[in-house]
């Protein structure tokens, strides 16, 4: 008896429905999973058959074919263990229902099974949820785990079960499914930051240049010796960024379900992702790879953060990759198989030491470099790269004294506040050309919004010529000058916002290892 | 001018002098055919060019080693009418030039540094020996008879400050150049009024030859971040302070 059950896979970031085909007919003892299974899938065989055995249905000897439509398309992992089993005890015979062929019609199962029948969570529910809701499915059945998160769509029934015999009894028509409301985490959870900036005292100046960078989405550089509290400060950015859309959450939420990073306990990622991974990261884990192309560090950061700790440690084959993305703002994978497009509109911070022993201009410490080593040092990071980001500052240490001083420092909740206010000023003006802030803006975008006076113009001519800075600081200085302006509530660029920006761009200084 | 050859001051110095359209003197701790350090190339050539000179003791094929070095300070010292020490740390290279220098009957120059500063402590004690302590060039130049002071105007190169400059001009449509120019003459005069106001004061008193940080100066004087940024920016481009890693300190001489 042929039975057909439905369930769903990942492409990237998008779910696609797979039919499930199971024939059982008389002959020698057979199992065999056809559809471009991969290893994962094809293990499946002997969990689904010890599963529907431990439930205490006898799994009968016979010739049984399962085919995974569409057949040209690689399937993996374990999310199609449930509908095999489903499938095959609906073709042996053990569920049977009157209304079972119109309800399987709109019913996608999706789980793990292990080998006592219990069904296991699995990766990527929310993207599936939002595809199946796309395609007209009315219910969905799955684990108990996978509940919660998949309870973020409206719109779907979403049933779920602990074992599979509770699943088979619920087809048989003899006992009800847990339905999971509507969750509601957007609204319902406050917002907890493990960092705050009050623990951090001094730095005032780091912290003027960081909330510009969140409030425009500017990416920044930080210089500094070791210990003056690069890493501290840029581990606390994440409490200023401006609070993330719901949308915006759907979409990082989407990302983190298919790597797997989503928990039980909390399905949805309410807070912008901030992801800093070790400088002996290998390039595909930093832009995505794999056979099935799995998201990487700068997709993981989308809407987020990624911050790069001492910069000139990572591989510049590594480093340069990011050009690409950071540009694009959004990456394509390639493989032999498939090619997958992950978007990646994350802001880049990286800190690095102002030369190899970390100790040039340091004022408590000799620097022993001679300017060779430091120029070497410097030119690790390539030009293309470093045109890339707007702000780029110096950090001092603190003096021990100051450390002592027990001076409130103003908290993130009201440097967030002013971010907000400035981001959102920007949402408003660039709605027409989906960007969300300045510094995703375009030449052309520049020229219209960007628009400085006379005044201005002049300043910035004698700022070029008596700083010695170069050319291509123009327009990330319009840009940053645009986003102080915004924080500063003012509908132009004034001079004092030029003159601000201007001294974010300590590496266009002539000073630096020459 | 004459300088020995080397990567540091000495670069800095022949590249000046060339500016100043002077003439220099390098003398090599190597053959002709090494140039040593190797990004000094089109110096090299540049001070043949503007009528300068280069010496080397050594045959054309010789390599540099750190001994050589030592060994042409005395050259150095040799052929120059005086020294001038910048900064010398304790037993440094520069101090055996300085003791050359008096050896060979020369008058030796030091500018002097704070107690502590690592770089000054050769240069401090050689002002302790007697060597005369200057504070700017007129000084030097006094101490000659013969040396008559005069300022130079510094010659202009092409380079990405002006390739900068074109860029912003771009962006003036051409009829409102000249009264842009203008603009710009009175733009420098109202800056240098504003420079006179008080935050400027403020700000500019606690900005001395040491380097200060951004931070200090915003602890001690409660100004705003926002403002200070502005404040020291247009101190800056009027030519009062300067930025150097690490933050920001004053111009010594207002000559």
């Amino acid at each position: 008896m042929l039975s057909i059950v439905k369930s769903m896979a990942l492409n990237g970031l998008n779910g696609y429905l797979i039919s499930i085909q199971v024939d059982i007919s008389n002959g020698m003892p057979y199992f065999e999973i056809v559809g471009l299974p991969d290893t994962s899938v094809r293990e499946s065989k002997e969990r689904v058959k010890t599963a529907i055995k431990n439930s205490n249905i006898e799994f009968l000897s016979r010739r049984i074919v399962v085919n995974l439509a569409p057949a040209n398309t690689k399937k993996e992992g374990s999310s199609l263990d449930l509908p095999i089993a489903i499938g095959i005890l609906i073709a042996n015979g053990v569920i049977r229902n009157k209304h079972l062929e119109s309800f399987l019609k709109d019913t996608i199962f999706i789980g793990e099974l292990s080998l006592d029948g219990t069904i296991e969570s699995v990766s990527g529910i929310l993207p599936v949820c939002i595809e199946a809701k796309k395609l007209g499915i009315k219910r969905i059945i799955l684990s108990e785990k996978n509940a919660k998160e998949a309870s973020i769509i409206s719109g779907l029934d979403i049933l779920s079960a602990s074992k599979l015999s509770e699943v088979i009894e619920y087809l048989n028509g003899k006992i009800p499914l847990k339905k999971e409301k509507k969750s509601n985490f957007f609204v319902d959870n406050e917002i907890k930051y493990e960092f705050d900036f009050s623990d951090v005292k001094g730095q005032e100046n780091i912290k003027r240049a960081l909330e510009i960078a969140a409030a425009g989405g500017h990416n920044c550089l930080l210089i500094g010796s070791p210990g003056s509290g690069k890493t501290m400060l840029a581990r606390r950015l994440p409490s200023i960024l401006p609070d993330i859309e719901f949308e915006e959450s759907l979409e990082v939420t989407k990302i983190h379900s298919v790597a797997g990073l989503v928990t039980e306990k909390m399905p949805m990622i309410l807070k912008r992702p901030f992801r800093s991974p070790h400088h002996t990261i290998t390039p595909a884990s930093l832009i995505g790879g794999g056979k099935m192309p799995k998201p990487g560090e700068i997709s993981l950061a989308h809407y987020g953060v990624l911050f790069l700790d001492e910069l000139p440690e990572f591989k510049k084959s590594t480093l340069e990759l990011l050009r690409g993305p950071l540009e694009d703002r959004n990456v394509t994978i390639s493989r032999l198989n498939m090619a997958i497009t992950y978007p990646c509109n994350f802001m880049f911070i990286a800190s690095m030491n102002p030369c190899p022993c970390g100790y040039y201009n340091c004022k408590e410490k000799e620097c022993s470099c001679t300017q060779d080593q430091i120029k070497k040092y410097i030119n690790k990071i390539s030009g293309p790269l470093l045109d890339r980001i707007d702000i780029q500052i110096e950090v001092q240490s603190v003096e021990y004294q100051k450390l002592q001083n027990n001076k409130k420092e103003e908290t993130s909740e009201i440097i967030r506040k002013r971010v907000n206010h400035a981001r959102k000023t920007q949402i408003q003006r660039y709605e027409k050309y989906h960007i969300f802030s300045n510094s995703e803006l375009t030449p052309q975008l520049i020229e219209k919004y960007c628009n400085i006076d006379s005044k201005c113009k002049n300043i910035l001519e004698l700022a070029f010529e008596r700083l010695g800075l170069s050319a291509r600081a123009y327009s990330r200085i319009l840009k940053v000058a645009r986003t102080i302006a915004d924080l500063d509530n003012s509908d132009n660029i004034e001079t004092s916002h030029l003159a601000e920006a201007i001294q974010y761009r300590s590496l266009d200084r002539k000073y630096w290892g020459s | 001018m004459l300088v020995e050859w080397q990567v540091g001051i000495d670069t800095i110095a022949h590249k000046t002098t060339l500016e100043c359209k002077g003439k220099t003197i390098a003398v090599l701790g190597n053959g002709f055919n090494h140039i040593f350090p190797k990004e000094n190339k089109s110096l090299y050539y540049d001070i043949i060019e503007n009528g300068g000179l280069i010496i080397s003791e050594y045959p054309p094929e010789t390599k540099a080693k750190s001994q050589y070095f030592i060994a042409r300070n005395r050259i150095v010292s040799g052929i120059s009418i005086g020294v001038l020490i910048v900064e010398a740390a304790y037993r440094s290279g520069t101090s055996v030039t300085a003791r050359l220098a008096t050896e060979q009957n020369k008058k030796v120059f030091v500018l002097p540094h704070e107690i502590d500063d690592i770089h000054g402590v050769g240069t401090n004690r050689l002002i302790r020996k007697g060597a005369i302590l200057v504070t700017s060039t007129k000084e030097i130049i006094e101490e000659y008879e013969f040396l008559e002071y005069r300022k130079v105007q510094k010659r202009k190169i092409k380079n990405t400050k002006e390739k900068a400059k074109e860029k912003v001009d771009k962006t003036v449509s051409k009829d409102n150049k000249e009264k842009n120019n203008l603009e710009i003459e009175m733009q420098k005069k109202k800056l240098k009024k504003e420079i006179s106001n008080k935050k400027y004061q403020e700000i500019y008193n606690l900005i001395t030859t040491q380097v200060i940080n951004i931070n200090e100066i915003y602890k001690k004087t409660g100004i705003q971040l926002s403002e200070i940024n502005q404040i020291l920016f247009f101190l800056e481009i009027e030519g009062y302070i300067e930025k150097i890693a690490g933050g920001y300190r004053c111009i010594l001489s207002k000559e």
